[in-house]
């Protein structure tokens, strides 16, 4: 069984301007222990699927979903204090700025502390004990000692270490990071990743790993998952992605970074134009107005093709049916149902 | 980038250590707060063993030397003042020793309805800025209301109520610190309310909730630790405010009732014989100029010391 798994997903906001469309019929699963990426730009839709997984967002959003079960429940039908005991327990979560996400006056033992005396019921050297363990898991050095500091005494990477630690202490099935390197220097980047992969293999938690660096996702992930526009519109194995990309998004995205075994020194190229606006979505493909391979069926809502093993993006370019259409010459793929 | 970097090692981590400074370090290098510390403290000893200190029964009039005059403090006429060595008051009683009495019923009025203006103004704040909203709106509402009525009148009001409905004595001081203090919560609660709108936004409160924290908590734990320096600093403001407030209403004759001494009630007392005889207003009165003006400098370096951020 799938240990998460999102069918059409939809977040809408309200606003003076009106309704905002951040996730916009969002679909996948996670298997357990897999870690699966999300890649997108700015607002994309990447952070605000995890809050309304978490039920974390504002009281001016509406979710809606024809599914988003964990462990087999639906997350939605939970009431707020099954969810509370969800929260922190089975599903952790990382934030991205670790300079900001700690409690500036809480010591981070009493943080840590927290979500194992309120999930799994230790008392106080219990929990403290389990403090120290984590903390020495995320190699904070010395942690009997450290547990007394403020945050503030602590650098960046440790803090995000930290936050690592908090979120791994009632072992989790599931950990969602949320731009966990974002705010901190490449090679603490490289520590903090390194790490997470070493407790994942540990503990077998799935992780979703949301971010906008290809770099991050092509290190850890197993699987990637590229939004736009609030939806999916492509999925596949980091190889089929980084290899094989298929949707003109994907591409331009890996065409927008530099590759090192590139010889010739091409350019980068940027992609031309707009993220979109989510005030109006466009009713076909969200990327079509930037696309360079645009076709008059990209007004209509796209489909999914599959392109084998697992590899599907979201690009009438791959449909049969319009074939002598195309700007470019690909090879079709069949259209994935159901 | 697959490579394993090494940690910090730990002689970095020392240095991370030396920057540590405990929250006495930080107050003492706060003068002003240490002198204020010390004459508080003094302040409270006084009032705390006033029935060891004090040299004469604080209500007993000295029908030995009282002659219908204030008796001089001995500093000033020796011969003159009976043994008194600040004087007595209008009616004869020993001037120092109900200083020593009143100081208690002044501090504690000061105190308890400071607890009490905290208590009420932190919850309702609390609730108003973290919950947003019509539960906000309609708090604020109340708080608009209570704010646009004069303190002065409607205290007077209140103790004349009480006063009528029983007998003026029935003004003890459980009484006028439960009047004080559920008329003086706004300004805490405008100021909690204020701090919780940008603390609630910020990202430990919602990881707060990422952990499974259930709003009690989220209130109480995560963010009043952190509003409360700005709470310390009001809290100790208004206790110099109670201490006047009371003297205020005693002066008009509402407060702590005679023979019990307030500061208040004896500063209003002397007002008459102000030209003859000035101890018996400025001892009272700088009484409580150096109580206000200490818990003030107090306010001030607790603000320092207790911030985290600031090092």
């Amino acid at each position: 069984m799938a240990l998460l798994e999102v069918k059409n997903l939809r977040t809408t906001f309200r606003t003076e301007d009106g309704p905002v469309t951040a996730v916009n019929g969002l679909s996948y699963t996670l298997e357990p222990g897999e870690t699966l990426g999300i890649v997108g730009e700015s607002g994309s839709g990447k952070s605000v699927s995890a809050l309304s997984i978490m039920r974390l967002l504002a009281k001016n959003s509406t979710v809606t979903a024809d599914r988003m079960s964990f462990e087999g429940e639906n997350l939605p039908d939970l009431s707020e204090a099954d969810m509370r005991k969800i929260r922190g327990h089975k599903i952790a979560m990382i934030f991205q700025d670790p300079m900001t996400s700690l409690n500036p006056v809480l010591t981070i033992g009493e943080q840590i502390a927290e979500a194992v005396r309120l999930h799994l019921g230790l008392d106080k050297r219990e929990s403290r004990d389990r403090a120290i363990e984590m903390l020495r898991k995320v190699r904070i050095p010395s942690p009997e000692n450290r547990l007394g500091d403020y945050p503030h005494q602590f650098s960046g990477g440790m803090r995000q270490r930290v936050m690592i630690a908090m979120a791994l202490s009632c072992n989790p099935q599931l950990l969602i990071a949320d731009e966990p390197t974002t705010a901190l220097d490449v090679t603490i980047q490289a520590q903090v990743l390194e790490l997470m992969n070493e407790l994942q293999r540990e503990t077998g938690a799935a992780i979703v790993l949301i971010t906008h660096d290809l770099g991050v996702v092509a290190e850890v992930c197993k699987n990637v998952l590229v939004m736009y526009g609030g939806n999916m519109v492509e999925y596949g194995t980091a190889e089929q992605i980084f290899s094989n990309p298929r949707m003109p998004y994907t591409q331009g995205l890996l065409a927008s970074l530099p590759r090192l075994d590139d010889r010739e020194h091409r350019r980068l190229e940027p992609i031309p134009g707009q993220p979109p606006n989510l005030l109006k979505l466009p009713p076909g493909c969200a990327f079509a107005p930037r696309c360079a391979y645009r076709m008059p069926v990209c007004d209509e809502p796209v489909p999914l093709y599959d392109f084998g093993d697992g590899h599907v993006a979201r690009c009438f370019l791959y449909d049969e049916r319009v074939k002598d259409q195309r700007p470019i010459d690909v090879a079709t793929a069949p259209m994935v149902t159901g | 980038m697959a490579a394993t970097f090494p940690v910090p090692s730990a002689a970095i981590e020392e240095d991370l250590q030396t920057t540590k400074v405990t929250f006495w370090t930080r107050l003492r290098r706060h003068k002003l707060a240490i002198a204020g510390l010390v004459v508080l403290v003094l302040m409270v000893s006084g009032a705390i063993f006033a029935g060891q200190l004090a040299p004469f029964d604080p209500n007993a009039i000295d029908n030995v030397h009282w002659q219908g005059t204030p008796l001089p403090p001995c500093f000033q006429d020796a011969s003159q003042c009976g043994g008194h060595p600040l004087g007595t008051d209008e009616v004869g009683r020993d001037l120092l020793s109900r200083l020593l009495f009143g100081a208690r019923i002044s501090l504690m009025v000061g105190l308890f309805a400071v607890l009490m203006e905290v208590v009420i103004g932190t919850t309702l704040g609390a609730i108003s800025g973290y919950y947003g909203g019509w539960i906000d709106w309609a708090i604020m509402r109340v708080t608009d209301v209570f704010l646009s009525i004069p303190l002065l009148p409607l205290l007077l009001v209140l103790t004349a109520i009480v006063a009528a409905s029983s007998s003026k004595a029935a003004l003890n001081f459980g009484v006028i610190v439960l009047i004080i203090g559920a008329l003086s919560w706004m300004s805490v609660a405008r100021l909690v309310r204020a701090s919780f709108l940008s603390l609630r936004e910020r990202e430990f409160a919602e990881a707060a909730r990422a952990v499974g924290n259930n709003d009690g908590r989220i209130i109480f734990r995560h963010l009043l630790p952190n509003a409360v320096a700005p709470i310390v600093v009001q809290a100790t403001l208004d206790v110099a405010g109670v201490i006047v407030l009371e003297s205020t209403l005693s002066f008009l004759g509402l407060g702590i009732q005679p023979p019990t001494a307030s500061w208040g009630n004896m500063l209003s007392n002397a007002q008459a014989n102000l030209q003859t005889a000035w101890w018996a207003a400025v001892f009272p009165g700088l009484c409580i100029l150096a109580t206000v003006l200490s818990i003030n400098y107090i306010g001030d370096g607790l603000r320092d010391a207790l911030d985290p951020n600031m090092r």
